[in-house]
This record gives C-alpha cells, structure tokens and sequence, in this order.
C-alpha cells in the first residue's frame, strides 16, 4: 500500500469519528437547549393559566389559534410538581401522529381537582434537526473531498523528489561509471536521503571496484605459479630418457595441475558473474548458438559412441553472449561427461524453454544441494564440483528458471525463460 | 631473429627462453618496466612476448610506446586476467595476440610462430621441411608425391606440430589447441587420436617420410630431421 493512501486511510478514518462526534454532541447540546427553552415556554403558560384561574375561577377556553394543545380533565388527586415529558399524540392541526412536548400539573379548583397537559408540537425542533444533519454530513462530504483533492496534487508534488530519487537508484548499476545523479530539492528530509543515498553507492562503487581489483590480483598470483608449474613440467617431458614410471608421474603432475587451473578459472568466473561483469545484453538466437556447439561436440560424441538427437526451433533470448556460451558448454560437457557407454543425449529448443537431457547413473541428483559448490554426484569423478553452481549464478543473471527432472535413468534439465 | 620475453616471473621467463630457444630463434630477457623499455627503444625485434602486470609499470605502456614509435614488432600479450575487456583493449592498443596464463608452451610457440609469419615473412609465405611444403596462404599442403587433402583440423593440426618441431607436445595442449579450453572433457583425450592417424596417413600417402611420433603416455613429437621411411 502506498505511504499516501495508508496516510489518507488514517487521516479519513479519524476525521469521519471526530465530525461525527462533534454532530452528535452538537445535536445533543441543541436538543438539551431547545428543551429546555420549550419547557420555559410550557411553564410560562401554567403559570398564566393559574392566574387566570385564580383571577376568574374558571378555566380558560382552548386556544384555537395557538398551536399549544390544552385539556383538562378531573384527576383523583393532587399531584406534587408538575410533570414534562416526550409524547407522541394526535395533532389535530397536522392530522396525524405527531411528537410533542408536555407538561402535566394539577389545579385544584374547588372541591375538585383538574389535572392540566398542555402539549407544544415539536415540528420547529424535528425540521431544525433535519436541517442540522444534511448542513453536517454536507460539510463531512466538502471536507473530505476537498482534503483528497489537495493532499493528491500537493502530496505527489511534494513526494516527487523521491520518486525520482528511487529511479534513480533503480538505474544504478555498480561497474558502470555513470555518476548518480539525484534531482535538487529544497525538502530537508529528501535532500538528506539523497546524500546519503549518494554515499551508499558510492562506498558500494569503491567496495565493488576493490573486489574487482582483489579478484584480478588473485587471479594474477595464482595462474602466474600454475604457469610456471606448467611449463617446468612442459620441458621436463623434452628430455630424451624419460622412463616409463617418470612419464606416469608428469602425467599425473600435468592432470593435477589442468585441475588446478580449471577449479581457479571456474571460481574466477562464479565471482565474475555474481559481480555482475557480464552486462553486455545481447539478443541472441539461440537455435544457431546450439547449431554452432553441437558441432563443436559432435567428434567427442562421436568417439565416446554418445548418441545425440536434437530438435531445435528458432528461440532468442536477452542475454550476455559470453555467459550464453559457458553456458552451453556447462551443459553439454556435463550431458556427456555424466553420461554412460553407448548413451543419448536429447536437446530440444521452443520458442521460451531450453531441455537438455542425458542417460547417465539411474540415481537422481540431490535437488536440495546439486546446486551448491563443490556438490559431486559421483565422489570419485575429476570434476570439481562447480558446473552446476555456474549454470546456476549464470541463469540467476539471466532471469532463465532451471528445473532438474530425473525418470528411469535420464536426468533432465530445463530452462525457461 | 630475436625474441623479447618480457615478463617479471624468472622461473616463466627461463621457461619460455629454453622452449623458444631452437634454430634461429635467440631470446633476450626483461624483468621489469624500465629494462623492458630500454631493450624496446634500443633493438628491433621479431617478436615481443609482454606479460601485463610488471614492477614498476604496466606492460600496456611499453606497448603504447611501441605504437608511438612506429615499430613493427610482433606483440604476443600473456597475462593471468582473462576478460574478454582486457583482450580487447591489448588487442585495440594493437598486440598481435593475447594469451591467458596458464597457457601451453606449445600454444604458445604456435602463436609466436604465427606472428612472425605475418610479421616478418610478408610475401613469403611458405614454409619447406625436408619432403614437406606448406602455401600459408592457400593452405595447401604437398608432399613428394603431391597435394595432401587435409580437413581443417588436420591442417591445423600439422601447422601447430611445425611450430613445435622437435619438441614433445601433450595431447592435452593439442586438445586446448584445435578446441579451445571451453569444452570440459573429462581426461579423455581418445578423439584425437583420428585426427593424427588421418593426419599421418595422408602425409605419407603425399610422399612425406612419418614425421609425428606418440611419446608415451604423453603426446606426439614431430621431427623432420628424424622421419623414418616406410
């Protein structure tokens, strides 16, 4: 929910409690004022009627003119105070059933007692009341309208500089050297955020260039020594009169070290990627870049007697054509290295989803970890465990989703996108 | 012809010196920036093997200062960093080629030889071994009895051999050579194995004695001097 409509949610709520308190305490001051100022009235009239009454000894006539209904009748006795009170009884003017206030009181009149109601129509009152609420809940609705209006066109001015703030973010890319720029603003609080969101990013900036640089330096340190091993080894196997038992030995000393540099390159190329380094977006077909590698694997398949069957309609993706062809390679290094004597590989390619599946030990791989570094299916192969965390930070950056399926003996993956 | 390795890693640089040093080759020797370019203002060289990281300055340096100066030496780069950034801009600067490390010597002997080729022989571009002859150009390749039909890798293959004569080459360097260090084979290096016995067989079909010799558990070795007629 956005800051503002939670902000006006609030704001609303407590305005329509405090508008419909203060209507309602209104009201209840109205009423209590108009009753009383009713009952004064009702009052002054007993009282003229008893005056009247003790001047002429006779009750006055009923006052067809005025609105005040009086009767009289005998009650059985003396009543101590007089009595005010709500009815609702006929109006004889209006025709109908109407409310009124009353008073009632006993005048002792001789030897008889006549127990007086005089009742005051409260129509002026209910019309007031009526008039009352519509001026209310009109002004509420003015009120709100008017308070939605302003704080809509004044709230989005006001919070503009956020929002460009935040696109601005958004368009940040670490490694690229295009400075951030934030919009001027004279708000205290954004100018505040900007900076210190310029400093973020720049100690980011720093920060990343740093692993850059620590990375390369690493790099550099380790392949320079792999080098030299290398090449030692290279001219050891010049000399003439190796023995067959030496040979052996350099041998193992040259797989050790292909290891070696190969677990170098692939850790190189996981913090590349999750450095974000490979930026260059590109659309690429993607039926031609399998085309192309399918050649290039075709004679190992071809020696292993790997069988493979590929269908391939035109697919593109957005993506860096460097990591397109790690990988590729990942993936069909893996179909055929993973694979069993006299195996196949399918490859198939649709328009959104890449599969490749292989033959290969009737045991799934473990879902949960075949991701992670250094993850072996097989403890005893050469392979340093890093495939599959590679296909992986490679789609992560790629936006491709990866599924494993495994059913007999045929391990599938599957890419869409 | 001379050679110039520049690079701060002796133990490497003796390496490389005693790989290149055959024939015509004489390889002189710098460890860092400043003797570097002292060597680069004084002679002309063939070739000049430049590893970027050096003490006291960059290897790009020496290498806009060639520029600069108009000298046509050959410039092979070797360096650890191998992002396809780097590659572009040594090569924009104007190298020649760019070789990560680690890399094979024999990989590298191929590219020195291939430089100087388009350095210093232009207009001649043909290579004579003893029964065998190469038109770089046409890529044609004849023996004493006529043309040998080679595929591309096959020619490739005997290209990387004659840049490597006489010395012993692992099936692994051959594998990185004509596939590229992309494809993650897992220690099996059998598929060469066609391209040398159709390799073989056809030179000696062409007339040319069997120059490619397996070295035990190890790789091949091509020597003209040494061919055994069949």
């Amino acid at each position: 929910m956005k800051l503002f409509t939670k902000y006006t949610r609030i704001n609303l709520l407590v305005m329509v409690i405090v508008f419909l308190l203060s209507v309602g305490s209104t009201y209840l001051l109205t009423n209590y004022v108009l009753i009383r100022e009713m009952d004064a009235d009702l009052a002054g009239i007993r009282d003229r009627l008893i005056v009247y009454y003790t001047q002429y000894h006779q009750l006055p006539a009923g006052h067809v003119l005025d609105e005040e209904q009086v009767t009289y009748e005998p009650a059985p006795g003396q009543m101590k105070d007089s009595e005010f009170k709500l009815v609702t009884r006929y109006s004889q003017r209006e025709k109908k059933m109407h409310n009124f206030r009353q008073v009632v009181f006993t005048l002792p009149a001789g030897d008889h007692v006549y127990k007086v109601t005089i009742a005051k129509p409260m129509e002026g009152l209910h019309h007031l009341f009526r008039a009352f609420l519509w001026v209310s809940l009109v002004t509420i609705g003015i009120t709100i309208l008017a308070f939605l209006l302003t704080n809509r066109i004044l709230l989005r001015r006001l919070w503009q500089p956020f929002y460009d703030a935040i696109h601005a973010m958004q368009n940040f890319r670490l490694g690229h050297t295009n400075d951030l720029r934030f919009p001027v603003t004279t708000t205290e609080e954004f100018a505040f955020m900007n900076e210190s969101l310029g400093m973020a990013a720049r100690k980011a900036e720093e920060d990343y260039l740093l692993l850059k640089e620590f990375t390369e330096n690493a790099s550099h340190e380790l392949q320079t020594p792999l080098s030299i091993i290398r090449s030692k080894l290279e001219m050891l196997i010049q000399e003439e009169d190796l023995s067959q038992r030496q040979s052996e030995i350099v041998r193992s000393a040259f797989a050790a070290i292909k290891k070696l540099s190969r677990l170098n390159q692939s850790l190189l190329l996981l913090t590349k990627i999750s450095n974000q380094q490979f930026n260059n977006l590109q659309e690429i077909p993607l039926d031609e870049r399998i085309e192309n590698k399918l050649g290039q694997f075709r004679e190992l398949w071809q020696t292993s007697g790997i069988e493979v069957s590929s269908h391939l309609s035109p697919a593109t993706i957005r993506a860096s054509p460097e990591l397109i062809d790690i990988l590729l390679n990942n993936l069909l290094s893996n179909a055929s290295n993973h694979n069993v004597p006299q195996g196949t590989i399918d490859i198939s390619l649709e328009s959104r989803c890449l599969s490749v599946s292989n033959t290969g030990l009737a045991e799934p791989l473990d879902p949960r970890r075949m991701f992670t570094r250094f993850y072996k299916g097989e403890q005893h192969t050469g392979h340093n465990g890093l495939g599959l965390s590679i296909i992986k930070q490679i789609c992560e950056v790629t936006t491709l989703r990866p599924t494993y399926q495994f059913s007999g003996n045929r391990h599938t993956f599957v890419f869409t996108w | 012809m001379k050679i110039l390795i520049i690079e701060d890693q002796q133990e490497l640089s003796d390496s490389v010196r005693d790989y290149l040093s055959h024939e015509n080759f004489t390889c002189e020797m710098a460890y860092d920036f400043y003797g570097a370019m002292e060597k680069v203002h004084l002679y002309d060289y063939a070739c000049i093997i430049l590893d970027i990281n050096l003490p006291h300055g960059n290897g790009l340096s020496i290498l806009k200062e060639l520029k600069s100066n108009n000298k046509a030496d050959g410039v092979l780069i070797i360096s650890a960093r191998n992002s396809l950034d780097d590659k572009v801009l040594g090569l924009n600067l104007g190298a020649d080629d760019y070789l990560t490390k680690p890399f094979h010597m024999p990989e590298l002997a191929a590219r020195v030889a291939a430089i100087i080729r388009r350095k210093s022989f232009e207009g001649r571009n043909r290579i004579v071994l003893d029964k065998l002859s190469l038109d770089l150009q046409e890529k044609i390749v004849k023996g004493a009895n006529g043309r040998a039909d080679l595929t591309k890798k096959e020619y490739d293959l005997l290209v990387y051999f004659i840049a490597n004569k006489n010395k012993v080459v692992t099936k692994e360097a051959i594998v990185e050579h004509l596939w590229g260090d992309s494809i993650d084979m897992a220690d099996n290096y059998d598929f060469i194995y066609t391209h040398i016995k159709n390799l073989r067989k056809k030179l000696l079909q062409a007339g040319c004695p069997d120059y490619i010799h397996a070295v035990y558990g190890m790789g091949y070795k091509f020597s003209p001097a040494e061919g055994r007629r069949q």
